[in-house]
């Protein structure tokens, strides 16, 4: 049973890191909470829907797809409403729940209020060793949170525009004076974050479902993980969902899931009591 | 400034200004008088029009978590207005709905209960889809003295006399439900719900049931509302050795249910799963998800007589054939709500809310599921058919068993209240 928890851990979470990435990035780079984040995950699934089940798109592609027109959206935000929240953390709260408002009321508009499902690219086929049964594409998803999480890692680290994020990260007016185009590389960062939301959204939806408030869940699970991992930091983003899937599903088995839910977070707040910057955070809140 | 407070003294001191400030005083009184007639012609056509239509209150969660279930009801509710309209209304009246979106929040229905019955002046209000909505919204009805049509099967234990519960009682449904999947699969049940008070009395009823037929529960969980990671309490199930399970699990996490119970190989192994949740309306989403389940419920599409075809294809013609396809046993329940109310208001001159509510209990109509009444000796419940259907690949179900008659409701069963209801 603890076995067979502990994979099933390992699924949850990939799931939460996956959510949780997006979110990260964008406060992380931009020092914006973005309160859209669960409808960019909505309308990423969206689009998985159109092109894989509707259009038959192969998978693959579809989840590019889902990238792409997400980030484009997120782009197109950024240039006509974000840029002129720049480093206004209250005010972004703001304008980016009344985006998480209009982009519901836009997706039930087009696609009405029935929930829809995308099949598995795997079928019915599941891994079974002795008690663990895992369908494939649950080991789709933890792969595809790693790997996301390395390309993210990469994309700082070793590309010019990583380099760019992170100096604006630490000195935005100074950056500017040493000729870096902050406007630009804030798009890209936007684009990136709502990008990954709405990648997120797509693989979520294929082991979930495609509705208008599946974003909502996620959102709480992703600001759970960014808040306990550290605002602005990639590494203790994927370590606290590492260790908040691990938690809920080995403790789901032994007690409700509801409980399990309810330790987890009593857990989080025991954490920042005493370190109010998350596990990972360089900077105090 | 300066010229401005040195023009107006000197404009007071002016005989001639004064003279002026008298005739504006005149027309600002002449103005008055005008806006006060129109209002008070404005007042009477109002009211004038007020008494040719009665007002009903539909409340729904058209966003939200109740979001589905509240459109179709919707749609029920405005179809059966129409029909009602349509075959000449109620005594030369006709009927009007006005309807309010709760946003699937219980503290919003208190705000649009207030408007329905204060501002609106509604003579019933028909809605939620969520008990959880019913139960907010009940206390405000009451205070203001309004009528509250109850429109989803009911798990009892409410009564108050400013309500009736048309939905039947679901434990009407459970024990045929149990009893079908005890014969059929075995004896171990898991039973397994979001975590809300809906669910949590389905268990009960359940538990009472298996274990006065001789059964064994052998888990009972739940899952916060909305999950879609239903993994940990799959495994669970499998490690039980339940037979069947029993499952009230609602908005998304039915789909993901129904589709985890397949990916991880619990459908395979032969386990088998009965629900009063799933309807026509999740049907359409979860698909070949469903093959093989077992739903009971007051009404199906899938009931052969004419009534019920009449009203499916008068909807369909109404709202095109996918709106049709989602008509389930709460939009039926809605569309027959509507009709008892209507009958009720022609037996009536008087549409206080106690008044309504004797008529409804007295009269017996034709409705899509069969003979309707409500049951005045058991808080004004409705006596329902149980039905059973088994789901195929596509989503559709097949009648599988119905009771020959309606059932007498139990808002309180002997099973759980030995010595009936205690104050």
């Amino acid at each position: 049973m603890l076995g067979v928890q502990v994979i099933g851990g390992l699924y949850a979470a990939a799931l939460i890191l996956i959510a949780a990435l997006g979110l990260v990035i964008i406060f992380g780079n931009m020092n914006i909470i973005n309160l859209a984040h669960g409808e960019f995950l909505m309308v990423g699934a969206y689009v998985l829907w159109v092109s894989y089940q509707q259009w038959n798109i192969p998978f693959a592609l579809s989840l590019v797809l889902s990238f792409l027109v997400t980030a484009l959206l997120g782009a197109a935000l950024q240039v006509l409403i974000m840029k002129h929240f720049s480093n206004k953390i209250e005010e972004t709260l703001l304008v980016t729940y009344a985006l998480s408002m209009i982009l519901k009321q836009i997706v039930r508009m087009i696609f009405g209020t029935v929930t829809k499902r995308v099949d598995s690219p795997f079928g019915d086929a599941k891994l079974s060793i002795g008690e663990l049964v895992m369908p494939y594409y649950n080991l789709f998803v933890i792969i595809i949170a790693v790997v996301l999480v390395l390309l993210t890692f990469l994309l700082f680290y070793k590309t010019s525009v990583g380099k760019k994020m992170r100096a604006i990260k630490q000195n935005r007016q100074m950056a500017e004076c040493l000729g870096i185009n902050t406007a630009t590389v804030d798009i890209v960062s936007f684009a990136f974050g709502t990008g990954l939301s709405g990648l997120a959204g797509a693989v979520i939806a294929v082991s979930s479902v495609v509705s208008i408030n599946m974003g909502t869940d996620y959102m709480i699970d992703g600001i759970c993980t960014v808040v306990m991992g550290g605002l602005d930091s990639l590494l203790g983003t994927s370590i606290a969902a590492g260790l908040i899937g691990e938690t809920t599903s080995i403790l789901g088995g032994y007690i409700s899931e509801v409980m399990a839910k309810v330790v987890v977070l009593f857990v989080i707040v025991v954490i920042l009591r005493f370190r109010p910057q998350g596990l990972f955070a360089k900077e105090s809140r | 400034m300066y010229h401005k407070t040195k023009g107006s003294k000197e404009a007071s001191l002016d005989p001639f200004v004064k003279e002026g400030g008298n005739s504006m005083k005149k027309f600002m009184a002449f103005v008055m008088v005008v806006i006060m007639i129109f209002s008070c012609m404005t007042g009477c056509g109002a009211s004038k029009k007020e008494e040719e239509v009665i007002k009903i209150g539909s409340v729904w969660g058209l966003t939200g978590a109740e979001e589905t279930q509240g459109q179709i009801c919707s749609k029920a509710v405005q179809y059966a207005v129409k029909v009602v309209n349509d075959n000449g209304g109620i005594n030369g009246k006709k009927l009007e709905v006005v309807e309010e979106d709760y946003q699937s929040d219980t503290t919003v229905i208190v705000e649009k209960t207030q408007k329905l019955l204060l501002e609106d002046e509604v003579t019933a209000i028909i809605g939620p889809a969520m008990l959880s909505g019913i139960q907010a919204m009940i206390p405000t009805v009451e205070e203001n003295d309004g009528l509250a049509i109850c429109p989803i099967p009911f798990t009892g234990e409410m009564d108050s006399d400013n309500t009736v519960f048309t939905g039947g009682c679901l434990y009407t449904q459970l024990e045929g439900m149990v009893k079908y999947m005890q014969e059929n699969y075995g004896k171990k049940v898991f039973i397994v719900g979001s975590d809300y008070s809906y669910p949590v009395r389905i268990s009960a009823y359940v538990q009472a049931i298996v274990e006065e037929n001789g059964g064994e529960v052998v888990g009972d969980e739940y899952l916060p509302i909305g999950e879609t990671d239903c993994s940990t309490v799959i495994n669970k199930i499998k490690n039980s050795g339940a037979n069947y399970i029993i499952h009230s699990c609602v908005s998304d996490t039915i789909y993901a249910f129904h589709q985890q119970v397949i990916d991880y190989g619990l459908t395979e192994s032969g386990v088998g799963i009965g629900t009063l949740i799933t309807t026509e309306t999740d049907a359409a989403s979860l698909g070949k998800t469903l093959e093989g389940t077992y739903s009971a419920y007051n009404w199906f599409n899938c009931m052969e007589n004419e009534m019920s075809k009449e009203f499916v294809e008068g909807f369909k013609k109404e709202y095109g054939e996918e709106e049709a396809a989602k008509l389930n046993g709460n939009a039926e329940c809605c569309y027959t709500s509507i009709l008892l109310l209507a009958e009720a208001l022609k037996n009536t001159d008087d549409y206080s809310a106690a008044s309504l509510r004797e008529a409804m209990g007295k009269i017996e109509i034709d409705s899509p599921q069969g003979k309707f009444s409500l049951n005045p000796d058991q808080y004004y419940y409705a006596n329902t058919y149980s039905l059973m259907v088994e789901w195929d690949d596509k989503g559709n179900p097949s009648l599988i068993d119905i009771s020959e008659k309606p059932i007498d409701a139990q808002p309180y069963p002997t099973l759980l209240y030995p010595d009936g209801k205690t104050e």
